[in-house]
Parts: structure tokens; sequence; C-alpha cells
């Protein structure tokens, strides 16, 4: 036993021994490497030291709710070589050369010299940028080695100006800077693809090392909730808006009320985003949620609904005001627009009687009428998806002054942003729910897949059902002969509205500078849209009944040629029977607004050749004469809204080199380019890969039925590199 | 022979009853805290060199090291779990569990999951598992009950090395089929265990010589052989530092020029650019990547743990161990783990040819590492039963 435990013993410390060998050999191999080899290793290290640059990504598309692109990018290309690449001839540098110059006109010698005269051992020669597509297929099929083919993007506004606030725009890095491309910048940017390179000693890069790191990966697309064409008509009556009354500037915000939809927004003046340092930088502040001003007259509807939901006033109470339209509270005079006599409190409301409104509104707790305030959501962000909204200035009751009440009630000593009222008004519209406004309606994948989607969210209940159908006649009697807002009124729809006339605080007082506006719903069975629009300092008159109805009034009757659907609520026997409206045909497929006049029964002719509408004699809106015939201006291009937009290029793809039962040839396309251009000509698509097409099956030209599928594959974007690769073991 | 739970007062086993020392003796601290020194380590290193693999896996190497910490928390309540299985009822198991691992190696020969060619894991419910490891262990403990059971007739050629040799051999036959260097450590562990367990010298010599014929025998066979041994050996003499190597030394030089960078105290935390050159950072060559990074001054800290453990498992453990079932146990683990550890370093160094073996609770991967805190948890065991000094006398 003794002597087995010491074998036992010995034969273990002998492989303990043993073992120790190893670690020491392994110091003593890191010293020699170190100490005996160190110098020349990390002169090698140096030599392969490399760095990494980003490959941009393809940033994703904005579209509007009908699937129009607003935004999209525009692809350019740099041409570089490397003469040292393993393939790379000296006749392969030559045609490179021979095509550059050829294109640019520059001739071929120019770029020999630049290739020859490069520094010795440059394995990245820029030869130009900025070059098109067609640089990019012609060197392309000459499948050279050594050639390097960048893709750069720029972002195009398809239709300029068009919902500039909305959208924003990008900085020189492509981050997005304001709106919608700053609040969505996260699923818009995608992610930058990373490539290793050497660099020379003045930073400049030498060599691409190996294949891309990391591929790019696209953007992801936004869909709006904006109408463009809604926006378009919106935007031009502004302007004109804006012009007649002699405005510094104004703002429109025009929302669905029973979801929260943001269906256009306006702001004039604007700003062109695809050179946003064009303009001064105030042209580019979103004032519907930038702007905090002091609402008027349209406030006086928190105060009415206040008001008899508290039961301190009925609609027929009768109001005394003072022969001169004026009375003193609390040392301060409260005015009305003009004498106004006795009337009572539906009178007060409809032709906006400050005097009487103080009134009413002094019968209620402070702490009641502030929670009225704050139900409606002022003093509160609306939380709408767009950067750089303002809260408004809503200060605590104990903070009230003794004359804040009643100012408060007749919208002064409260500041709001547009889109806050134009949310109020909506809350009263679609029954009584305060609804958080948004503007984008999902963010999708380049599958289709919907990665993050806004639904209608309702904040709370701000007016019970009774009050609202004991005052909508109220507010419907604004826009009537009676009311203060005529001039919006259309015949045979039913509109209900709040004008709104206030003036300016500047420097600690107010002076005689006013903000117009007027905040309107229709129709009133079943409101669908809210438009707030208020101009700022208006001077042929600062009414807003006078200078802000008539824009709503031209602005709903336009948007029946967009939402058809409004016309069924129009009254028929008011309106002629043999009067039509023209509906907006712009940017349609030629069929589609055939098939939609045929279906009206009004009598069209075309002119020009294609199958996109771009033009049209009578405008959206504007009613038709029996016997009017619309000319419809067609052309083989889609291009931009109605005259306000630019031709809006290239975001379709060209329609005629697409020969019918042919396949046509997407490769290059973005896949999403190739996806519709494919779906166009009546294929199904069978996609690999993402990023952009390199090969198709069947071949580009091939005959095949329609409704088969066509397999497409991609190549995450940027860097199509023809260098072999590098290096061994990657 | 009657096994009970270490919770239990007393233990019945095949000692006299005054060598028997009960439990409450404490478990060895400085081997718990080497292996949390380990565990550390490898959270670094691992962070440090997973972030290419992460960019290829579309994913972060934050996430990536989230995992992998996780894993270690699991690894370490495993050991804490196996500390507190009496070892003498894990050698009962160890035949059943040697079997079961057959079973499965063949499973994944025929249906595993395919990585870098060779299939050796098992992916059962998203968690992928390697037999290989489960044999390891199995074997190596099965192998020391078998040496304890046999002892009467140690040396015999017939009822001990032949039945010996056919457990070792099935085994690393089957794991041989898909990964050679695991088998090749495990001959090896096999062998050092069977002389620890006194088998007959002469028995074990004549099995060197057995091989020494039949490798040679191999190499006449074929240039190809004879042209990798004769590289090996070139590369092992001779540091290649002049030029780039593109082809057989890749790997081997990228290791050396990030030792050769990682200088006396390393370039820093994360600063390591040799990871995108080596391939597997995250695995075989982190040991490169630690030298690099905390330069000799780390890696010799990170040998010193591993030698430190083998000393805790050696002199103190396994000497010290209640019977001799005990100390083959624990001479078993120990070596496993230090030489998985050893060999692992010596490769990325450029001593050994590329094995592909884990570090012990250092490289990035999960079966492994739950096998060695299996392992380190049996070592725990031992030593809380440890005999008394008077035995010594």
């Amino acid at each position: 036993m003794e002597m087995a435990r010491a074998n036992l013993l010995a034969r273990i410390f002998l492989v303990f021994g043993v073992l120790l060998i190893l670690p020491c050999a392994i110091i003593f191999q890191i010293l020699r490497v170190q100490f005996m080899e160190g110098e020349n290793l990390r002169s090698l290290w140096s030599a392969q030291a490399v760095e990494t640059i980003n490959i941009q990504a393809q940033r994703g598309n904005i579209y509007d709710a009908s699937g129009r692109i607003l935004v999209t990018n525009t692809t350019t290309y740099s041409v570089a070589v490397d003469p040292l690449a393993p393939g790379a001839t000296a006749e392969g540098m030559a045609t490179v050369a021979g095509i550059i110059g050829h294109i640019t006109g520059n001739g071929s010698d120019m770029y020999n010299r630049r290739i020859r005269q490069a520094p010795r051992g440059a394995r990245y020669i820029v030869l130009g940028r900025d070059f098109d597509r067609t640089v990019y297929d012609s060197l392309r099929s000459h499948r050279l080695r050594g050639l390097i083919l960048e893709e750069n993007y720029r972002r195009r506004y398809n239709f300029e100006s068009l919902a500039s606030h909305s959208l924003g725009h990008v900085n020189h890095e492509l981050t997005g800077m304001m709106g919608i491309e700053s609040s969505y910048n996260r699923y818009l940017g995608g992610r930058d693809g990373i490539q290793q390179v050497r660099k020379d000693s003045r930073g400049r890069v030498k060599e691409f090392v190996g294949a891309p790191r990391r591929q790019p990966v696209q953007g992801n697309s936004v869909h709006t909730t904006i109408d463009a064409r809604i926006q378009a008509i919106v935007e031009e009556e502004l302007r004109e808006g804006v012009v007649r009354a002699r405005a510094q500037k104004g703002t429109i915000v025009v929302v669905e009320p029973a979801t929260g939809r943001v269906v256009a927004l306006a702001n004039y003046p604007d700003f062109n985003p695809n050179s946003p340092g064009s303009t001064p930088e105030a042209n580019r502040r979103n004032m519907a949620i930038a702007d905090m001003i002091e609402p008027g007259s349209t406030f006086k509807l928190v105060t009415a609904v206040a008001a008899l939901e508290q039961r301190v006033v009925s609609l027929d109470e009768v109001f005394e005001t003072p022969d001169n339209g004026r009375r003193l509270i609390h040392g301060q005079w409260m005015r009305d627009h003009d004498p106004l006599g006795t009337l009572t409190f539906r009178q007060a409301f409809e032709k906006s009687s400050n005097v009487a409104t103080a009134e009413v509104a002094m019968r209620l707790e402070r702490d009641t009428f502030y929670q009225y305030v704050r139900n409606f959501g002022f003093g509160t962000a609306t939380s709408i998806d767009l950067p750089g909204e303002e809260t408004g200035r809503l200060q605590q009751p104990y903070n009230w002054s003794l004359v804040t009440q009643p100012w408060m009630s007749v919208g002064y000593e409260v500041q709001v942003t547009p889109l806050q009222v134009a949310m109020a008004y909506a809350s009263f519209a679609n029954g009584g729910r305060l609804m958080r406004p948004y503007i984008v309606e999902r963010v999708t994948d380049e599958n289709g897949r919907i990665i993050m989607e806004n639904k209608p969210k309702v904040i709370r209940q701000t007016v019970a059902p009774a009050t609202i159908r004991e005052l909508m006649p109220v507010l419907q009697g604004v826009v009537s002969e009676e009311g203060t807002a005529q001039f919006a009124a259309i015949e045979g729809l039913s509109i209900a509205g709040k004008t709104g006339t206030a003036q300016k605080f500047i420097d600690g007082r107010y002076r005689a500078r006013y903000r117009a506006s007027f905040v309107g719903f229709y129709p009133v069975e079943e409101p669908k849209y809210v438009a707030y629009i208020m101009l700022d300092e208006p001077r042929t008159s600062i009414f807003g009944g006078f200078m802000a109805g008539p824009i709503f009034r031209n602005i709903a009757n336009r948007m029946m040629g967009v939402d058809q659907s409004i016309q069924h609520y129009v009254q028929t026997e008011i309106s002629a029977p043999e009067e039509r409206i023209a509906p907006f045909l712009t940017g349609m497929n030629i069929d589609a607004a055939a098939r939609l006049l045929q279906h009206q029964d009004i009598r069209f002719s075309t002119e020009g050749s294609g199958s996109f509408v771009v033009g049209q004699s009578h405008r959206a809106g504007n009613a038709l004469q029996n016997g009017d015939v619309i000319t419809l201006t067609v052309s083989p291009f889609p291009v931009g809204l109605a005259g306000l937009v630019n031709e809006a290029e290239g975001n379709e793809g060209d329609e005629s080199n697409i020969l019918p039962g042919r396949i046509p040839d997407v490769r290059g396309m973005s896949m999403r380019e190739a996806v519709l251009t494919l779906r166009r000509a009546g294929y199904e698509v069978n996609r690999n890969g993402s990023g952009t097409v390199h090969a198709q099956f069947p071949e580009a030209g091939a005959a095949m039925q329609p409704g088969r599928t066509v397999s497409v594959r991609g190549r995450a974007r940027p860097m199509e590199q023809l260098v072999s690769e590098g290096r061994v073991g990657r | 022979m009657k096994f009970t739970t270490p919770h239990s007062k007393s233990f019945i086993v095949d000692q006299t009853s005054d060598e028997i020392r009960g439990s409450g003796s404490a478990s060895d601290r400085i081997l718990l805290a080497s292996v949390i020194m380990l565990m550390i380590f490898g959270v670094l290193a691992v962070y440090s060199s997973i972030a290419y693999f992460a960019e290829a896996h579309n994913t972060t190497a934050t996430r990536l090291v989230t995992g992998h910490v996780v894993k270690l928390a699991i690894a370490f309540s495993v050991m804490i779990i196996v500390s507190k299985i009496d070892y003498h009822i894990i050698a009962r198991f160890s035949k059943a569990a040697l079997i079961l691992s057959w079973i499965f190696l063949v499973i994944v020969t025929l249906y595993g999951t395919e990585v870098f060619g060779a299939r050796r894991s098992l992916t059962v419910a998203g968690f992928s598992f390697q037999p290989s490891s489960l044999a390891t262990v199995a074997l190596l403990v099965y192998l020391c009950s078998f040496m304890i059971r046999k002892r009467e007739v140690i040396t015999d050629f017939k009822k001990t090395f032949i039945p010996a040799m056919f457990w070792i051999g099935t085994t690393a036959f089957l794991i041989g089929i898909e990964d050679f260097s695991s088998a090749a450590v495990l001959l090896g562990l096999c062998f050092i265990m069977m002389f620890v367990g006194r088998m007959s010298v002469v028995q074990l010599g004549s099995l060197v010589i057995i091989g020494a014929l039949g490798a040679l025998f191999l190499l006449s066979q074929s240039l190809e052989r004879q042209s990798r041994i004769s590289n090996y050996v070139d590369q092992v003499i001779k540091i290649e530092s002049s030029e780039f190597v593109l082809g057989a030394g890749y790997q081997a030089q990228q290791a050396h020029i990030a030792l050769a960078k990682g200088g006396l105290f390393g370039v820093g935390i994360g600063k390591s650019t040799q990871r995108d050159f080596l391939p597997a950072p995250y695995n075989d060559f982190i040991f490169a990547i630690i030298a690099e990074e905390y330069g000799l001054v780390g890696a010799g800290i990170l040998l010193l743990i591993f030698v430190l453990i083998l000393i805790r498992g050696v002199v103190f453990i396994a000497r010290q161990a209640l019977d001799e079932l005990g100390t083959l146990i624990a001479m078993a683990c120990t070596l496993t783990l230090v030489l998985y550890g050893l060999v692992n370093a010596a490769v990325a160094c450029g001593l050994f040819p590329v094995t592909g073996l884990p570090m012990p609770f250092i490289s990035y991967g999960g079966t492994s590492m739950l096998f060695s805190a299996g392992m380190v948890g049996i070592l725990l065991n031992i030593s809380k039963q440890k005999r008394t000094e008077a035995e010594y006398e």
C-alpha cells in the first residue's frame, strides 16, 4: 500500500514537472518573437495597417399617402482604376481612359496621362466623379480588371418645395436635419457599409483592401399621411392668399379629425429642400408646430364648451354689450370689433363678441376653466412625429392675474401652435376625442414588410357628445350670412368653423398688427377634414373671416376634385344639376383618368402621346358647364403636380423601353425600381438579396408571358468592385 | 461499496476507517479565484476580438459579449452544482455517460451542423452542443474508475491494458472522424492518465513505439504529409519576418505580428488590430489577441493562472484526495484544463500547428466552457473531501 502510494505520487510529480515545460516554452517563444524578430514584424504590421472608410448606404424613399415618391435619391458614379490589381492590363486602363474621355469630351489623353503620372505604386487613381448611369453601364460591360466604380447618392426631392417643412432636408452627410428626414432619420438612414483601405502618408486612399468588410444596408421607406395633391392645392392657395392679403407669412394645417392624420401642412414662405441653403433660415421654420401665437377668437370654442358643460350659460341667454362696443374689466378695456348691441350667446359666438364671451368666462371657476383648456391639448405638445414642436404657453391658475381668465377666454394670455388649434377643433369634429396627430403612416423595409406603424391614438375625451350636438349649429352659423366667416361658405356643403383675429403682442404691448385665422371642418354630417389657416400681418384686411375664409373655401372646393366622396355631401337641390366639378387628373394614368371621366359622364380629349396625364385644361375642383370638354395633356413620363411642381424626373423609370411580352432589363436598377418595372410589365418578381440588381433570369428581352416570375439577384449597393481581392485567408 | 451525498454526516468508502475524514473541509478557494480571473480575462478579450465576427453576423459585439457573460454565469452555476455532487457518484455514472456520448458522436457525424467543413456540433432547439466535450470528460473519469477497479491486476496485459485500449480507442476514433486535434489531445491525456494510474511502463512504452512506427509508416506513404511536417518544423525554428506569407504560414505570421506588436505592456484594451487579420480571434487565436493588447505581462499573468491551477490541482487536490479515485480524477481534470489552455497558447505562438482547441473559460463558445466548469466542479468536490494531515505520517 505504502509502495503503491509512493509510486503514484512519484508518477504524479513527474507528469507535473514535464507539464511545466510548456508554459516556459511559450514564454520563451514570446520573448523570441518580440526581441529577435520584433523589429521586422512590427514593420510588416505597419505595411498592412489598414483603415476603414464608410460605404454610403442608400437612404430610404419618402412616399405620400397614395404611394407617390416624394423623396428619393439620384445616383452618381465615380470611376477609379487600380493599375496594379491582378489581371489589370495596360490595354484595359487605356480602354477606361478612352471611354471616360469620350463621354466627358476631354479626350482619352488626359486620362491616360493621369494614370501614367500617378505616384508610383498608387492603387486608387480617381478619373472622375458624378458620372451618370450610362458611364457606369458602358464601363461595366467591358468587365475590366482593376476598375473601381463607386456609387454616390444625392437626395432628390421630386416635387421641389412641395411639403418642404414636413419632409425637411438633409445635410451634406445625408443626415436628416429637419422634418421627417430628421425624426425618421433612424429608419431612413440605413447602415453604412465598411471598406478597408490603405492610405498614403497624406491620408488619401491608396488601395482598397479586399471586398467590403460590411455591405451597406439600404434605408427603410417612410410612407407619410400627406396627400401630395391636397398638399399642392393647399400650398398654392396659401401662396395666393398670402400675396393677396399682402401678409408676411401664413400657415395651413389640414388634418383628418377621425384619425389625427396630417393630410397637408404648409407654411409660406417655403424653401426647396434640394438646395436648403439658398433660402433664409426663417423660411425653413415649420410655423405650424414651432410658432407660439395667441390664437384670438378661435379659442372661444374652449370657452363655449366649458360654459355650456358647466351650465353657467345657455345658448339663448341674452347679453347686453355696451353701445361703444367695449367694457372695462379689472381696469382693462375689452373690445369688440364692432359694437354688437343686444345679442344671445349663440349670436355672440357667431359674431365673435369678446365682451359677451368674457362675461360668460368669468362665471367659471378658475381651475375648471384651466382644466378645459388643458383638456383640449393646450399647454402640452401634441406629440406629432416631427421635430421641433413647441408646447405653447399656458400659465398655472395660481399665476393668473384678474384679467387672465377673461382675456384667455377670447384667445389672449395663452400661446398655442397652429397644430394645437387644429387638433382641438378636430376633437370637436370627431365626437370629442383629442387625437395624437401623426404625419407618417408606416415605415417599410425594401420587401414592403412593415417595420413601424403609427395608429390613430386617442389622448382623451375633450367634450361631451351632447355639448357637440348643441354647439355644432352655432359653429355652422359662423360660416353663414349671419356669422363672421361667410366667405368660407360653399353652397350646398355644410361647414362649421370659427374665425380668429388676434392682435400681435410685440415688445411688451399689443400693436396694430394682426393675425387673421380661420379653422373649419366639413362636411358637418361626418367631418372628413379640419383645416386651420393663419395669415400673419395681412394688410388688405385684418379679419380672419375676410382673409383666411376665402382660402378655406378655395381649398375645400378644389379638394372635392381629389376626394370625390365629399361631393356626396353636397346638397344637390341647391347646386345646379348640370354643374359638375372637374376631378384631379394630373399625375394619373391615362386609362384610369379616362375611366373616371366616362364614369362621371364628362367629355374629354387628349393632347400628345404617352400614358401619363401631365396637365388638364380645367383645374381640379372648378365647376364644369354642360358641354365642357376637358383637354388632357399626356406624356410618356409622369411629371409633377398641376403646374405647381416642376418635372419630377426619373422616379418612375422609363416606360418606353418596355416592350409588351418582353422582359425589361432591370440590371443596375435598385431592387425597388426593378420590382416596380417588372410588376408594371406584368411579371411576378422573385427577389434574392438586396441593393442593386446585378443579375436577372430570364434575361432582358426574352419573351415571356406576363404573370410568370422573373428572378432578380441583388448585390448590396455601392462599391462595385472589379478589383480582384487582394488578401488570402480573409 | 456504498456512496452517499457529501451532505450526510458520515462516509462509507473502501478505505479503512482511520483514513476517513468527514466533510466540512472548505473547497479550494485559490482554484475558484483562478477560474474567476480566467473568466474576467476572457470577457475582455472576447469583447475586443469579436467585433468582426459580430459584423459578419449582423449583430453587435455587445450583444455577443452579453451572451458570453450569460454562458459564463450558467457555467459558474454548473460548477457550483457539480461541486456539491460526490465525485464517487459521478465516477459511477461515467460509463453510461461515455456510451451516451458515443451515440451522440455517431449522430453528429451523420446529422451534425457543419461549421468550416467539419461536423462537430448538434443543434437542438437553437442550442448547439459538441458531444466531443462530453466524451472527453466521460472517458477520462471512466478511465480513472476503471483503473481503480483493476487495481489488483493493473499491470495485467489482458485484463487491464486491452479493455482500456478498447474504451480509449473507440472514443478517440469517434471524435477523430470530425475533429482530429481533439482526438489527439485526448489520446495524450489518456496516455498520461494510464501512466499516473500505475499501468505497466513496459506496456505504455511499447504503445509509444508502435505509435511512432505507425506515424513513420504513414509519413513514408505520402510526400504531402512529409512536406507538411517539414514545413511545420521550419516554421517553429525560423520566424518569417522579412516578407508577408500568404498561404500555409499566414496565420502563424499574423499571430507573430500580434505578439511583436504587444511588446511588454500591450497596446491597450480593445486596441488590437491583428484581430482583423487572424481567423477566429475570439477562439483559436485569443491568446495572440491577449498578448497584443496586454503585452508580455498580460500573457504571462494568464499563463501563471494556468500554472496556478496546475499546482492547486496536482500538488494540493490530487495529492490530498480522500482516496486514489479522487487522486486520479483530480489529475485528469487538472491536466485537461491546463493542457487545453497551454496548447491553445502554444498554437497562438506558433509552437504547435493550428488545432482549433478552445482556451478554457477564455474562448467564446458554450459547450467547452460548460464542461470545463464541470471539471472544476469535480475538482472542488474532491478538494472538499481531502484526507487529514495525519495520514501522511
